[in-house]
């Protein structure tokens, strides 16, 4: 076999092999953690939030995997271009301040760059961003930084990019719906790094604690019947 | 003066309009040492009052006042320089540091002249005894003391004997007694101006070459590194002034997170800033000039892991810090501090990570539960364009993203009344609604014009 499509196999393998438990940090909400392969995000890689629009619930899911892969001494950098974060409602949501870095670019390029710079940091835990454009390279390049530092980088996107080429190792649709309850998410996995199935899963968050849990337990039961009737078809 | 009463002064006269700034002792102390500096040219010894808060400048003009025509010119030439920095003082000269202070505070306005007190020599005990008690620098609670026993001034306390004085009061009194009468020496604790570190360069010809510029700042920061680790500083605040041929000089800022005298890293700095600048003009010279420098604190490296620790101790956060800082500016990259306001606008702050001095009162937690505040606030509230009105809440169609929203759940009304003191009073209803698409929006209906804007986004 030719070296280099043995290299490029090797890479691809080492790309598809599942990581190591010790680098997962989970997504701050068991449910959705529950349909994720490795029960939560791999440090060192980009997660991507897809929505509608920025009232749609993904940047408080956002923000608590950002709370998770922080653990209470981690740094957060949060890249605000549009200068639109309010600190109170994260402090609400346990997000400690003192320990957050803010930066506000002025335009696109300097958001990738300061992108690039926060996941590259090692000391840096999670890069929490809503960057709207990326080409493929720029996406490659911040998907590169993050595996080198093992930083977490969460981004949330406009539903638009969907179509468009993605470096991230999980990505996300997120949809807000009514319920008479609390505040009701549906989560989309539209891709993940090692896992084909698409799943999902439905997100309630309590009005008066904030807690997230799921909205219909119901799902799992079919999603069960469906590995019972696999696994009978490859025992027959 | 109160704020409330200030507001009153300026509605009843309406031509000014009233700026209220919050009161911050280490601005003011700031700006005191920059004047202790800029009072080196009439003294080689200035000093600041130790007395909270310090608000008096001592300076020992001992031998100096011939090289100004003597004491009344020394003292009109200090005036008319403060003047013209639009600076109304009291001043007092005497022959000891005790008794200046007691003139510049309790003696002026005698003799016809409201802002100085001189006592020559040979009457300065004299006027000196006839001050109040209060000129001897004493705590309240002593002066309201003494002042119940029926001393009022330091004439009144001279006669009596000196152990009873001590054992009633302690040895603080006959301290400031002794300094105020020249019979015990008193110190001057002197502000020293930061030593000038600059560097400069002026090319034989005027150029534009980017590269040779470059080149030329790589070894004007070589320079000034060497300049700062004579003195054992590290720069916190970097120019780079370009002067062109024709045009007005420009400049490069650098703020470091923490103090460096490491060239690369700053070259580094420097050079990300390079990247995007352009020139005005041919350059015909370049300096360099470290504005704010600290003594250099050496520690040890981190080993592997700063968890625990505050990661201003960690040089790669720092690193991370100068360089977005050197790029998108230094005032884009910030921490927020929280502010016990109800108004959403006023209830944070920020502060540049790099140049920052703590300020004002901050606030460690919120007092609301995650649901109730948005995580996207906009900077403006946006003027919604509503349908239906609902008499007793919020409008069940308005306008949003070009889209016709319609309600289907809300809470509130909470209504938020402040900002009177800042001469902006808020009064609004907010209520948080949730569309039949289900997405979460704050808003408001501002009370005084009955209008409705949307505040905020839930994540």
């Amino acid at each position: 076999m030719h070296t280099k499509v043995r290299q490029l196999r090797q890479l691809l393998q080492e790309m598809e092999r599942p990581v190591t438990d010790e680098s997962q940090v989970s997504s701050g909400c068991w449910p959705l953690d529950a349909i994720l392969p490795r029960s939560g995000f791999s440090r060192g890689s980009l997660v991507e939030w897809l929505v509608s629009d920025q009232a749609s619930g993904a940047g408080l899911l956002a923000l608590l995997a950002a709370r998770q892969a922080c653990g209470g001494s981690g740094i957060l950098v949060i890249v605000d271009c549009g200068r639109l974060f309010y600190p109170p409602a994260a402090a609400a949501f346990q997000i400690q301040l003192d320990r957050t870095i803010v930066v506000h670019p002025v335009n696109e390029k300097d958001e990738c760059w300061a992108l690039d710079q926060a996941l590259r940091c090692p000391h840096v835990s999670a890069v929490l961003a809503w960057p709207r454009r990326f080409d493929s390279r720029t996406f490659r390049r911040l998907q590169l930084a993050a595996a080198a530092s093992g930083c977490l980088g969460l981004f949330v996107r406009p539903v638009v990019t969907q179509k468009e080429p993605s470096w991230a190792d999980v990505r996300l649709l997120v949809t807000p719906e009514t319920s008479r309850s609390g505040w009701r998410l549906h989560v989309k996995l539209l891709r993940c790094r090692g896992h084909i199935q698409k799943d999902f899963v439905e997100l309630e968050i309590d009005e008066q604690t904030g807690e997230i849990h799921a909205a219909h337990p119901c799902p799992l039961v079919p999603r069960l019947a469906c590995s019972e009737t696999g696994s009978r078809q490859s025992q027959a | 003066m109160p704020v409330a009463e200030a507001t009153g002064l300026t509605r009843r006269h309406g031509r000014y309009t009233l700026h209220v700034e919050p009161y911050d002792p280490s601005t003011d102390l700031e700006a005191l040492e920059k004047l202790a500096v800029w009072c080196h040219r009439f003294s080689p010894l200035v000093g600041i009052d130790e007395i909270q808060p310090p608000e008096t400048l001592l300076l020992d003009v001992g031998g100096v006042t011939s090289l100004f025509g003597g004491e009344e010119s020394l003292i009109g030439q200090t005036r008319r320089g403060l003047q013209q920095l639009r600076l109304n003082v009291q001043m007092g000269l005497a022959s000891t540091l005790g008794a200046a202070w007691a003139l510049a505070h309790y003696g002026c306005g005698e003799a016809g002249q409201e802002h100085l007190a001189i006592a020559a020599s040979d009457q300065s005990q004299a006027s000196i005894h006839r001050l109040p008690l209060a000129a001897l620098r004493l705590p309240a609670r002593m002066l309201e003391t003494l002042q119940r026993l029926g001393l009022v001034t330091i004439a009144d306390l001279l006669p009596l004997p000196r152990g009873e004085l001590k054992a009633r009061f302690g040895g603080f009194l006959l301290k400031r007694l002794d300094q105020i009468l020249d019979q015990a020496p008193e110190m001057i604790v002197p502000v020293r101006s930061a030593p000038d570190f600059e560097v400069e360069w002026c090319f034989e010809c005027p150029t534009s070459h980017h590269n040779s510029i470059q080149l030329v700042i790589k070894q004007l920061v070589e320079r000034l590194c060497v300049l700062l680790r004579r003195h054992q500083r590290g720069v916190l605040l970097m120019i780079c002034d370009l002067h062109y041929q024709h045009a007005p000089s420009t400049h490069l800022e650098v703020g470091l997170f923490r103090p460096s005298i490491d060239p690369q890293h700053l070259f580094q700095l420097v050079h990300v800033q390079l990247e995007n600048f352009r020139l005005s003009d041919f350059v015909t010279d370049i300096s360099l000039r470290a504005t704010s420098s600290t003594p250099l604190v050496c520690r040890q490296e981190e080993f592997v892991t700063i968890k625990g620790r505050d990661y201003k101790d960690s040089s790669r956060i720092a690193s991370l810090v100068e360089k977005l800082s050197g790029r998108v500016g230094r005032l884009n990259v910030v921490r927020y501090i929280l502010q016990n306001d109800a108004q959403p606008e006023m209830a944070y702050r920020a502060e540049p990570l790099i140049g920052y001095r703590p300020r004002g009162k901050t606030c460690s937690a919120v007092s609301f539960t995650p649901l109730h505040q948005p995580l996207h606030l906009l900077p403006e509230p946006l003027l919604l364009q509503v349908m239906i009105v609902d008499a007793n809440g919020p409008p069940s169609h308005f306008q949003y993203h070009d889209q016709q929203q319609h309600v289907a759940r809300h809470w509130g009304p909470e209504r938020i009344e402040t900002g009177w003191w800042r001469q902006r009073n808020v009064r609004r209803d907010y209520y948080r609604v949730e569309t039949t698409t289900g997405q979460r929006l704050w808003i408001f209906r501002c009370l005084k014009y009955g209008s409705w804007f949307l505040h905020g986004m839930f994540g």
